[in-house]
């Protein structure tokens, strides 16, 4: 055996670097192996979340006129639906039950890292792999639904759109990812975190929809990630320009008056679900490494 | 000025709910190999947690070359290395990019840390295999992966938490022998930690005693040892009954061991051999072999673990 007999070991002799270079190692390690490991569902799985947006598109390039804000609102509701329930089981639920399974919370603790570098850089990594396909759809509407409009002001509306789907989908995928990693944090089985988050998800949505659409209760669609997301997102959203508008009001869609509360109301909840699914994260990975 | 202690630890305890895993264990030891000496259960993995940081003490101070484990706990990760028992891995990630993680959470930039874990992983004979996904290894392999991630960044201290564990005879040798070579070759000290006393007798010159979460022992291997207590080994042809008869009557208290030939016999003195010679001389017996008793650390142990147990 050569082993470390072999004299051209050297001692390292090199310098620390700051940090932050600790959160986007891990980052940057995990969104490629969760990427190696999972390539060819991640593939489908993104490509069909940006397939099921797409008609959304196609009905705003036919029925010339509707206001791009609606496609915008319209497929940045089915994108987040679809990533949620599509990709983000597959790309976060092995987050942090991978790491419990095979024992590799010890190796990231016992490297100059606290707990909440190891959650960012794991939250990031998922973000990584999620924002694509949520953000892609909704951007490739809105350009298809101005591009139909076809003027100058309207193109400068739907790169306004543009800056707000793209302020929204991250206000939507970070308290998104964080549910999927609590739920990663309490189990070793990958499958059951995702099936776990996806289930939540649903029920969620379905009990807003009902509580709001049936029930007729305004406050029902607090309860749902896609309703207080685009709550935000509308109120990022700037009104038509009278100029470029061909149509500028789609009659009984207001989103305002469909969810008349604040978007702050919105951001806390969505702020709250984020802080206390880190807080089970936390509380998971400590006593997991107590006992390992 | 002189170097800090390798280890510090006063007045330390660790309560677990109602389980006691430390009590007020304290010492100071320096060296270049220091046994962790323990059976299972023992507070040896709480002492190696709360040295690192990674858990805080109910009670009392630690500290790891100088610094204090509450306060400076991630300066002390960047100088020390830690091996884990538990096997740990990534699935589907090579030996090369994982080792490569670990210096980087170290705070090695990637360069760096990719051209070190080629380095350490050739120098641990990992060879080809060091790109094959780290899931399809053998446990020795996988033992030699947790010690290049604890050694990729150069550590001045190396944290072994049961490194032999699952590795068949000649693994377990190859481990012992790495070991060896870090700590007297490499300039990295190192603090092994096992229940296993041969491990730590073929690598150790310091030892520390745990038992049930308390001090039973600590200072250098020889002078543990020494401690003992002393006896003769003596190897014989002739009626053993007579003979253990004989040695009875000269004030003597012979111990029989798993050889029918062979009696350890504890004396005051190493030098008076006077009784036994005139036992054998009126019993016709034939002295083969008379010498001090090389004692074990396991001897030792087992004494140590009795007394603290009563």
């Amino acid at each position: 055996m050569s082993a470390l007999f072999d004299q051209s070991y050297q001692p390292w002799t090199g310098t620390f670097q700051p940090h932050p270079f600790r959160v986007l190692a891990i980052a940057t390690a995990t969104a490629k192996n969760i990427f190696r490991r999972h390539t060819l569902a991640l593939s489908l799985l993104g490509g069909l979340t940006m397939l099921m947006t797409l008609p959304g598109a196609f009905v705003g390039l036919m029925i010339s006129g509707i206001d791009p804000g609606y496609i915008a609102a319209s497929a940045l509701s089915t994108s987040l639906t679809w990533t949620c329930l599509l990709v983000l089981p597959v790309a976060g639920s092995g987050l942090v039950a991978s790491d419990l399974k095979h024992n590799a919370l010890l190796m990231y603790f016992s490297k100059s890292i606290v707990r909440a570098d190891y959650i960012v850089g794991k939250l990031a990594a998922a973000a990584v792999l999620v924002l694509l396909p949520a953000v892609l759809s909704p951007l490739v509407s809105i350009g298809v639904s101005t591009y139909a409009l076809g003027d100058k002001a309207t193109a400068a509306y739907g790169a306004q759109l543009s800056g707000a789907v793209l302020l929204s989908v991250p206000i939507a995928v970070i308290p998104a990812i964080a549910l999927v990693m609590a739920f990663s944090s309490c189990t070793r089985k990958t499958f059951l975190a995702g099936i776990g988050f996806a289930v939540v998800y649903l029920m969620l949505e379905a009990i807003a929809l009902i509580l709001t659409d049936a029930a007729k209760l305004k406050w029902g669609y607090l309860l749902s990630l896609n309703r207080n997301v685009l709550k935000i997102s509308a109120s990022l959203m700037p009104e038509m320009p009278a100029g470029g508008a061909r149509m500028p009001k789609m009659p009984g869609l207001d989103l305002h008056e469909m969810m008349p509360f604040s978007p702050w109301i919105s951001l806390a909840i969505l702020a709250g679900v984020s802080v206390l699914s880190l807080s089970v994260v936390v509380w998971r990975t400590a006593d997991a490494e107590r006992r390992a | 000025m002189s170097a800090p202690p390798l280890l510090q630890v006063a007045d330390l305890s660790k309560v677990y709910g109602n389980i006691r895993a430390l009590a007020g264990v304290s010492l100071s030891v320096s060296g270049r190999a220091i046994g962790l000496l323990g059976p299972n259960g023992s507070g040896k993995s709480t002492l190696i947690k709360i040295l690192l940081g990674l858990i805080r003490p109910t009670a009392g101070t630690a500290g790891v070359l100088g610094l204090d484990s509450r306060r400076a706990a991630l300066r002390i990760r960047q100088v020390t290395g830690f091996m884990p028992e538990s096997g740990s891995m990534i699935p589907r990630m090579s030996a090369v990019q994982y080792v490569s993680l670990a210096g980087r959470l170290v705070g090695m930039s990637a360069g760096d840390a990719l051209a070190r874990s080629h380095d350490v992983l050739g120098a641990l004979d990992l060879g080809e295999a060091r790109y094959r996904d780290i899931d399809t290894y053998s446990t020795g392999m996988l033992q030699r992966v947790q010690l290049a991630q604890a050694l990729v960044h150069h550590p001045k201290l190396l944290f072994l938490d049961e490194p032999t564990n699952g590795l068949d005879p000649k693994g377990r040798e190859e481990m012992l022998a790495l070991v060896r070579d870090i700590s007297t070759r490499k300039g990295i000290s190192v603090v092994l930690s096992s229940h296993i006393l041969h491990d730590v007798e073929s690598v150790c010159d310091e030892v520390v005693v745990l038992h049930r979460g308390r001090l039973a022992a600590a200072g250098p291997l020889d002078a543990i040892i020494g401690h003992a207590e002393k006896a003769l080994d003596l190897r014989f042809r002739g009626d053993r009954a007579r003979f253990q008869a004989a040695l009875r009557a000269e004030g003597l208290a012979p111990r029989e061991v798993a050889e029918a030939d062979r009696l350890v016999i504890p004396v005051e003195d190493l030098e008076a051999t006077a009784p036994v010679l005139r036992a054998a001389a009126a019993t016709g017996t034939q002295v083969r072999h008379l010498a001090p008793a090389q004692k074990s650390l396991e001897d030792v142990f087992s004494g140590l673990i009795e007394a603290a147990e009563k």
